[in-house]
């Protein structure tokens, strides 16, 4: 064949695969997307939480000790047919969005990201705005603490604290200083706590939880004391041996599994006495639910875990609500679906706006809802654009709630039940309007990420900070990595 | 300035039915050029629509769904393309025989075909890069967006194929 320009090459290839292209005849279209529609409704066989929980968190659970790595993610499962490299990029930076190919991240309304100082390292996973507008940041380890300073937009570290804690809760108290209650530090679950003092940058002990508690909830209530909700408890490292890995998230044989519930318990730390008691318990134990205090002085707990040992399932589609006058959970009613790794946020009109996470199949859900404190009721709103889990979501001063990254699985159907294809770190962001009741597309963040913290800060900037990004370090693997970065969402 | 989009749950679900049914000689035809055999593309453009439909909520706009529906399509063919039993045959074997479920040809068919051969002997990344800028004709830009890959990456696959194409017709 004579040699042709890059131009006539071009064309002769285009001719070629319209050729090709139309070589194919089709007669049964209409027939075959009703087949495709039956068999996408096809219930699938409810595989219990072992599978992705299991694949999720065993070989890491194992590795790492009980509670330390129980929120990492190290994942098997079947990926899109790409190269390795391919795919790694596409793992982190696919956004699977319907979206035409536009950029509203510049325009005037549309708000921004923008990098600002990375951390010292990328051990980071609690935030907590001090009262002079330093944010302190606490990871795992007990030398992981670190003060950001809005003003520099740079890290630099504080004390240690007394102890290494995965997992723990961090609670703003009244007079400045921050409360560090519970985690597990590698071995062993703890009840410990400590007092974050920013005016001499050091961690001292205080009183010890009632119960030991990884991956509970903290929320101060209107009258200064902080109320601690659920967890998981300690449990034997011989339980998370005798777990066997599945060939990764297939939806195969599920594994038997025993270990303790998550605790129903709650408490009630006193920074005036600098003591923990009891109070009342909830209905069902709970780990990774969300809790917020409502405008009434009421706390809303809802979803979670109700077991953690070896992976968090089944998500609970049910919540409860805290009386701190009496000292008592009730009944809140029921969310439209089981959630964990979801997110609660207060809005300006005292309602809450669940989103996201995964529900009790196991599979991300893109669905929110609103739960009212005047009906005492949940009602579904607009849908996330995509389904995230472990995103942030943060009520800006205009009344908006944003919500960022996270992580994005795909499931396709299996003889057995369902199975990963593809799991990808987001970048996107989206903000909810609760007068109008959708959410809409915003900037992306300079970063993928997921676990991430975020905080917002006195100038109406949203802080976000590390978590993780997945990517594909083999076929089928999944690996999780810290990020250390930082960047600033500017409304 | 903000984009005002109807949310999938007002659009009628017959809708998107309608157009999947419209598009399915479009979405099966992508599937074929990649993985270069009928069958094949049957069963991937099937397990798509099936994706697509259990994640219809994701749709935003009539005019992305068509971008949406294709790059469900692609994502699954070069899935298929890559599965572990499929790579037990050569590459080159798959190449040679003539893939089942071919029509009569098209007119001219004949003198295409080196192209064509040329075409199937090129890896996935690269197939999937020159079926979308040459033949769907999508900008550089948008190509990058359905594969979720860097710009940089696409043009160098492009480069790549390319060359590869000239120095197989050359030998042919």
């Amino acid at each position: 064949m004579p040699e042709m320009t890059d131009d006539q090459l071009a064309e002769e290839l285009r001719k070629a695969l319209v050729a090709e292209a139309l070589s194919v005849e089709v007669n049964d279209a209409a027939e075959r997307v009703a087949r495709a529609r039956v068999r996408s409704a096809r219930s699938r066989r409810i595989r219990p939480w072992a599978l992705v929980g299991i694949a999720a968190a065993l070989v890491a659970a194992v590795v790492a000790g009980a509670g330390f790595a129980a929120w990492r993610t190290r994942t098997e499962g079947a990926v899109p047919g790409a190269s390795a490299s391919e795919t790694a990029s596409a793992m982190a930076s696919a956004e699977p969005s319907g979206r035409p190919a536009v950029t509203p991240a510049l325009s005037p309304i549309a708000g921004r990201f923008i990098p600002t100082g990375a951390m010292i390292d990328g051990d980071g996973s609690v935030a907590t705005m001090l009262l002079d507008g330093h944010v302190l940041i606490i990871g795992q380890s007990a030398t992981s603490p670190q003060l950001y300073d809005p003003k520099t937009g740079t890290f630099a570290r504080t004390g240690a604290m007394t102890t290494a804690r995965g997992g723990a809760t961090a609670t703003l108290l009244r007079d400045g200083r921050v409360l560090i209650a519970g985690g597990s530090n590698g071995t062993a679950v703890l009840a410990s706590a400590e007092l974050y003092d920013p005016t001499t940058g050091k961690f001292s002990s205080t009183g010890s939880m009632t119960a030991a508690r990884d991956g509970q909830s903290a929320t101060l209530l209107s009258d200064g004391r902080v109320l601690i909700t659920g967890g998981m408890p300690p449990f034997p490292l011989a339980i998370a041996l005798a777990y066997h890995v599945s060939s990764g998230a297939q939806g195969t044989d599920p594994v038997a599994m025993t270990g303790p519930d998550n605790l129903s318990s709650a408490e009630l730390y006193d920074p005036q006495t600098g003591k923990f008691i009891k109070t009342g318990s909830m209905s069902v134990g709970r780990r990774g639910q969300t809790s917020t205090l409502l405008a009434d002085g009421h706390v809303l707990v809802s979803g979670g875990a109700s077991e953690s040992v070896g992976g968090d399932g089944p998500a609970l589609s049910s919540a409860e609500l805290y009386d701190p006058v009496a000292g008592t959970f009730g009944t809140a009613g029921t969310m439209t679906s089981g959630r964990l790794y979801d997110t609660a946020t207060l809005l300006s009109d005292g309602r809450v706006l669940i989103a996201g996470g995964i529900d009790q199949s196991g599979q991300n859900v893109a669905t929110a809802e609103l739960y009212d404190p005047a009906t005492g009721t949940f009602s579904v709103t607009e849908s996330l654009s995509l389904a995230r889990q472990s995103h942030s979501a943060t009520l800006l001063p205009d009344g908006q709630v944003l919500v960022a990254g996270g992580t994005h699985v795909v499931y396709e159907t299996t003889s057995g039940g369902w199975s990963v294809v593809s799991w990808s770190t987001l970048a996107s962001a989206e903000l909810y309007d609760p007068k109008s009741g959708h959410f809409e597309s915003t900037g992306s963040m300079t970063t993928a990420r997921y676990g991430h913290t975020a905080t917002l800060l006195p100038d109406g900037r949203v802080l976000l900070i590390a978590g993780q990004v997945t990517t594909l370090s083999a076929p089928k693997t999944t690996t999780t990595e810290g990020l250390s970065s930082a960047e600033l969402y500017q409304p | 300035m903000a984009i005002e989009i109807a949310p999938m749950q007002v659009l009628a679900e017959g809708w998107l039915e309608q157009l999947m049914v419209e598009r399915y000689p479009d979405l099966i035809r992508l599937a074929f050029l990649i993985l270069h055999d009928f069958a094949e593309a049957e069963d991937a453009t099937q397990l798509a629509l099936e994706r697509a439909w259990r994640s219809r909520a994701q749709v935003r706009s009539a005019d992305s769904t068509l971008f949406w529906l294709r790059r469900i399509v692609v994502h699954e063919a070069l899935r298929v393309r890559s599965s572990p039993w499929r790579l037990l045959r050569s590459p080159l074997h798959v190449a040679e025989i003539e893939p089942a479920g071919r029509r009569p040809s098209a007119p001219g068919r004949t003198e295409r075909l080196d192209v064509v051969r040329a075409f199937e002997h090129l890896p996935a990344d690269q197939s999937a890069v020159v079926v979308l800028h040459h033949y769907l004709a999508y900008p550089v830009a948008e190509v990058a967006e359905m594969l979720g890959v860097p710009l940089e990456t696409v043009r160098s696959r492009l480069r790549l194929a390319m060359r590869r194409l000239r120095e197989e017709l050359r030998d042919a």
